[in-house]
């Protein structure tokens, strides 16, 4: 059953794919709607508005689509690949369109058409005893935990802090995290089935073994492994997913630690890389600083009421009326009642022994926030609070700068010095996290600003080159960023691997006709 | 037209237990589910702007709903229906400040 209204064709799009004629893309728009129906092909205002809503720092006419399309199916997207390189009409696959703060649901340049999965939302298999899944683009966390509650199915989901509303697929080809200890979500991956540009249809790993059922339990399957050249990345659609899930553990022990001052982040890595690397914390742990608490739980105008960087005397105040370290570290245990018992005896002797910092339990929590969302999300459970950073200063206006951070106290000191240098210089707050990793920490920092306000979007903008430029200088380059700043992070990866990039791009997508852009790959 | 009460947790039954899963595409089982795991999570809890009580008129919500507004995203067709919204618009422009949202929120019109 289809709750879509019937959609006219149209009789003449608003913005057209850059060197494609209006009646050359009347005809895709005309096949397409044989392929998929009036009503999966979206070309009108209010139908496409929902689409153009970005948090980036420039006008969202720089990311306006042509059209919206949605497939059900891999043959529908194996012959919209045929009318794409027929036509030379660029395609921008979402899969719940949630990248917030990375570009939402909206094309890098303007003028693709939105391929949206969103309608492929199959949970294809979950197998409780090999602990895996097998999911398709448009299937939400919110989705694949009712079904495993549903069926009684005890597996934990790993999932980024807008849980609610996004998806597996989608966050996993981005390299997304979570924060439990299945947080490195790439890690946990098993398997995909890939639409080539060209129609073909590659499935990676062991899935390309006739009747095999080791798809989702053996990642690399034999000769080069090629999942990871679909990760942000433009080489092809996937279309479905294989992923780890975490048997629920008999018992969970979320805790907090609280410190006072700034440059305790320093020794916070130096005490706790050691029990991340052993493996006595065993989750994607993160080191919040006081705007990113307060920001879970109020807006700023309760302490300030002013513009520009909210100055220091009022995050002190901040710190004593709300109970709020300068950092905040957010960690949990996992396992049998004697594993948790003697890994908790751990980390509170190393607490203990360094001196620094107050140990905050769930007990002692209680119902509170942000320690409830917190704990949450290292359960893998479903939560919007976090789109509490957005109230922080409001307006709308989100990018995250998220450095790659060597797991070391001198190089977390020097980096959240620099960041809030430059933050400063442009009248932007310092509202961070550190996410840590296997080694390294994932320096997330949200570059809030009021998308509402030219002045400030320009700003912004200006604040969030400069970062990258000055922490390129120093060797410091983000994981994974906005559509804005793909091609300026591209570079900062150097030029053979742009070479090699636009190599692959040519050879799996000669025309060129998925996601131009993304990541700075064209052909 | 009215509305009916119904618990979610009766409503969360009615799942297929299937290995090949899929709820219809943005087509809830009703408004209320939409408001409890999707709108509630920020609008009542303090994240996004209290709109219970309001007499918000159902189209404004839906253009916010569709368009997004400054901190709050946008949702298409593809994410919620226009029948759930529908409902969902006319719950917030009906509902009272201190009302039990948990239970009150309608099921499906009828």
């Amino acid at each position: 059953m289809t709750t879509q209204k019937a959609v006219p064709v149209p009789a003449a799009p608003t913005i057209l794919p850059p060197g494609v004629s209006a009646s050359d893309f009347a005809g895709a728009i005309r096949e397409f709607i044989e392929i998929l129906g009036a009503e999966n092909v979206l070309t009108d205002a209010d139908h496409l508005a929902p689409y153009t809503k970005v948090m980036v720092a420039e006008s969202e006419d720089l990311h306006r689509p042509a059209a919206v399309i949605m497939a059900r199916t891999v043959e529908q997207v194996q012959k919209i690949m045929a009318v794409c390189n027929r036509v030379r009409v660029p395609i921008w696959p979402i899969s719940t369109g949630r990248n917030f703060g990375y570009g939402s649901a909206a094309p890098q340049s303007a003028g693709q058409v939105i391929l949206d999965l969103r309608h492929m939302n199959r949970i294809i298999e979950v197998d409780p005893v090999m602990c895996t899944a097998l999911v398709e683009p448009g299937v939400t966390y919110q989705q694949l935990k009712d079904y495993l509650v549903e069926n009684n199915i005890p597996l934990w989901l790993s999932c980024p802090a807008p849980s609610a509303i996004a998806g597996p697929l989608g966050n996993t080809v981005d390299r997304g995290v979570g924060y439990t200890p299945y947080g490195e979500h790439f890690m946990m991956q098993c398997g995909m089935e890939v639409v080539l540009a060209d129609g073909q249809v590659l499935r990676t790993g062991m899935g390309g073994v006739e009747n095999t059922n080791a798809w989702q339990v053996f990642k690399w399957g034999y000769g080069p492994y090629l999942d990871g050249i679909f990760t942000q990345s433009n080489y092809g659609v996937v279309t479905k997913m294989g992923m780890w899930l975490m048997p629920q553990p008999p018992v969970y022990k979320p805790f907090s630690i609280r410190y006072d001052k700034d440059e305790d982040i320093h020794d916070i890595v130096e005490t706790l890389r050691p029990l991340r690397i052993a493996g006595v914390i065993p989750n994607a742990m993160v080191f919040a600083n006081v705007m990113w608490e307060a920001a879970a739980i109020m807006p700023r105008s309760k302490y300030y009421q002013g513009t520009g960087t909210t100055p220091d005397h009022v995050l002190e105040e901040i710190k004593a009326k709300e109970g709020i370290g300068a950092w905040n570290v957010y960690a949990a245990l996992y396992g049998t009642k004697e594993q948790v018992e003697v890994n908790w005896n751990i980390i509170t002797g190393a607490i203990k022994a360094s001196g620094k910092g107050r140990i905050i339990t769930e007990e002692e929590a209680g119902e509170t926030e942000p320690f409830k969302y917190r704990a949450k999300l290292m359960r893998g459970d479903m939560t919007l609070q976090e789109f509490g950073l957005y109230r922080w200063r409001g307006g709308g206006g989100s990018m995250w700068f998220a450095p790659v951070t060597v797991a070391k106290g001198s190089e977390t000191r020097d980096q959240t010095e620099l960041a809030k240098k430059i933050l400063g210089e442009f009248g932007l707050d310092y509202v961070a996290e550190y996410i840590v990793g296997m080694r390294d920490m994932h320096h997330i920092i949200d570059v809030l600003f009021d998308r509402s306000n030219p002045e400030e979007m320009e700003r912004a903008h200006a604040c969030f080159a400069k970062l990258l430029s000055e922490f390129g200088k120093r060797g410091y380059a983000v994981y994974r960023v906005n559509t804005a700043f793909m091609d300026q992070t591209a570079d900062l990866y150097g030029p053979v691997k742009r070479h090699v990039d636009r190599a692959l791009k040519r050879a799996l997508d000669p025309n060129g006709i998925i996601a131009p852009g993304k990541s700075g790959i064209r052909i | 037209m009215k509305f009916r009460p119904i618990a979610l947790a009766a409503m969360l039954t009615l799942g297929s237990a299937s290995s090949a899963f899929a709820s219809p595409t943005g087509v809830w089982r009703g408004p209320n589910e939409a408001w409890e795991k999707v709108c509630s999570r920020c609008h009542l809890s303090g994240v996004g702007p209290e709109l219970r009580g309001r007499q918000l008129p159902p189209e404004y919500i839906k253009q916010v709903v569709r368009h997004g507004f400054l901190a709050m995203p946008a949702f298409p067709h593809g994410a919620i229906d226009d029948a759930t919204l529908d409902g969902v618009a006319l719950y917030v422009s009906k509902s009272r400040l201190n009302a039990p949202v948990k239970t009150a929120a309608p099921a499906k019109k009828s």
